[in-house]
């Protein structure tokens, strides 16, 4: 039997059957087989494998995507402008009429040709963030004035530069709601919170606490990328959830990846300790490692490059990885969409280091000098191609 | 296996249940949805009902339990309730007059899920890693056909109904994301076939006391 005939079994009913252990006959039957047939019997048994490992794989990611829009059901995000090609998720709804436009956008490209149509300016990033009170009021932070922006419950929150804002609880009591700040594509944010701790939140990102922490513990909500350094407090730990994970510290520094439109949440530790909570597997990181939650479950990485980590905190992005994640970041960074035309290979792995002040045709001339891709823009789109 | 394994593992779920009731907990939450996720889309499955109506009503019930836990402090067989509930949401949709007895229900069949956590392990890393890669990239509908394919064992007629496809086009989908994820595999040398050959022996010894 040629390679090809053995997974041609993979539309065999009783084979399936036989993986799947659906029937006793159809089990006995294989079996037989697979002691009849020993040159085979490896190569179909590696099917069997690879089948029963899509199966679990397709399962969990189902579980995922509805619990995912349950939870958007349970905590509708908060209102900001999103560009509709990114509103994916949020409900079935919701999910038909993005089908249908991208669908037709990309079937009539209408304005691609118009030359009265300027070329969008694609400015990078900047300090851009929405602030929601408890009581629902929204604060544009990055036009709001330094200095006192809402003294609510007690509660001080303050301006304190560009790009930065900071609670001081000390004159309050009780329980005063809870606050968000949202990042949009193209904006990024530094928060101290309440209890002192710092989060550095990335583009596309928005995080969700108490106006005050009470209780014996600090309650986070993360979508998107955030830096934090949490202040050390034995009483209280200081949890982070993310979809269906949560990351719990004592007080460390650490960064979690969690973009909705990202498969895989990434929580990389720099310094202390942290349990990563995930469909109820738990690990503990040690400094330098990084945990990876998706469909498939919870890995560790060991010996993880924290430079490649965190370098957008420190203003500059730092590739190590395939195209189409190094897109991705610049897609939310630039605020631009991505199309791949030709038989582009979105796996190939680019490295580079860039200013996150540059301009996205920076970024983008240092992937086209190695003669692999190349790329072209047109309004806010950016096309890869070979 | 003869017992009804949903239910004992349902009934054992208790302390989830009231780690969210009582404490709000979300990941006892998320426990307990997981639990139940499964046996509802393939009850949904069973009595005929398209996946999106099942998820949807799915959603709705534990939608409504995070909404009224406050409420339900006097649920003592949260078990019962919530299949209660799951089928009631069903059936309501429908407007079908069904009986809902909830003693006559099938028992989930034993998927080896158990077993894919073995291969998991025992798999190299790489290989793991290229698969996790791939099935999260596939778009959504063909993971949902893969998903209808191996675990909901739906023929290829149904999948054909239940996605507004024609059957080729489904069978298709399952061939091409077969070949292709093989083909990446051995593409980087690695070795399903070598943990196959070693493990073997021991996934018989493990599963023929299923038989």
């Amino acid at each position: 039997m040629q390679e090809n005939d053995i997974t041609r079994l993979a539309s065999d009913e009783r084979f399936l059957n036989y993986c799947f252990r659906r029937n006793a006959d159809d089990v006995l039957y294989w079996q037989q087989w697979m002691i009849d047939h020993p040159q085979e019997a490896p190569h179909a048994e590696a099917l069997r494998k690879q089948l029963i490992l899509m199966a679990e794989t397709s399962r969990a990611r189902l579980l995922q995507e509805h619990f995912a829009e349950l939870q958007a059901r349970i905590h509708p995000p908060t209102k900001q402008p999103v560009p509709l090609h990114r509103r994916i998720w949020y409900a079935a709804a919701a999910v038909a009429i993005l089908i249908t436009g991208a669908a037709v956008f990309l079937l009539y490209p209408h304005q691609a040709n118009d030359p009265s149509v300027a070329q969008a300016n694609i400015q990078p990033g900047s300090n851009k963030a929405v602030l929601t009170l408890s009581n629902g009021r929204q604060i544009n932070l990055s036009d709001a004035a330094n200095g006192n922006i809402s003294t609510q419950h007690g509660i001080k929150i303050t301006k304190t530069a560009d790009g930065e804002v900071s609670y001081d609880a000390s004159a309050s009591t009780g329980d005063a709601g809870y606050n968000t700040v949202a990042a949009p594509a193209g904006g990024q944010w530094h928060i101290t919170l309440p209890d002192r701790s710092e989060v550095w939140l990335n583009a596309l990102s928005s995080i969700t606490y108490p106006a005050r922490f009470n209780g014996n513990s600090r309650e986070v909500q993360l979508t998107g990328e955030a830096y934090f350094e949490v202040t050390p407090d034995k009483q209280r730990p200081f949890r982070v959830s993310s979809r269906a994970q949560t990351v719990e510290v004592l007080g460390t520094h650490f960064n979690i990846l969690a973009y909705q439109d990202e498969a895989v949440m990434k929580t990389t530790l720099l310094e202390g300790a942290v349990k990563v909570v995930f469909q109820n597997k738990s690990i503990v990181l040690q400094p330098g490692q990084q945990s990876q939650a998706g469909s498939a479950g919870m890995i560790v990485k060991n010996d993880v490059d924290l430079e490649d980590v965190i370098a957008w905190k420190n203003g500059y992005f730092k590739f190590n990885e395939d195209l189409e994640s190094i897109m991705h970041k610049l897609a939310r960074w630039y605020d631009v969409e991505v199309e791949y035309q030709g038989d582009v290979d979105k796996g190939r792995i680019f490295a580079g280091k860039i200013s996150r002040s540059k301009d996205i045709t920076a970024a983008l001339r240092i992937m086209e000098l190695t003669g692999k891709i190349h790329f072209k823009i047109e309004g806010r789109r950016v096309i890869i191609m070979n | 296996m003869t017992e009804n394994d949903k239910t004992l593992r349902g009934a054992a779920l208790k302390s989830q249940w009231n780690a969210f009731i009582g404490g709000e907990r979300e990941d006892a939450f998320y426990a307990i949805y997981t639990h139940y996720h499964d046996y509802f889309i393939y009850l949904g499955n069973l009595k005929g009902f398209p996946l999106e109506k099942t998820k949807d009503c799915i959603n709705d019930l534990f939608l409504h339990v995070f909404e009224h836990r406050d409420q339900l402090g006097h649920v003592q067989h949260h078990h019962n309730y919530l299949v209660t509930s799951f089928l009631r949401r069903l059936f309501r949709k429908n407007n079908a007059d069904e009986n809902i007895d909830i003693t006559s229900l099938p028992d989930m069949p034993a998927f080896p899920s158990v077993e894919a956590a073995y291969i998991q392990q025992a798999t190299h890393q790489e290989v793991y890693k290229v698969l996790q890669r791939y099935m999260d990239a596939l778009p959504r509908r063909q993971s949902k056909i893969i998903y209808q394919k191996f675990y909901l064992a739906l023929s290829y007629e149904e999948i054909a109904l239940a996605n507004g496809i024609t059957v080729k086009t489904a069978y298709n989908t399952v061939y091409n994301a077969i070949g292709k994820l093989k083909k990446l595999i051995s593409k980087h040398h690695l070795g399903l076939l070598a943990a196959a050959i070693t493990l073997l022996s021991l996934l018989f010894l493990f599963f023929s006391r299923f038989l």
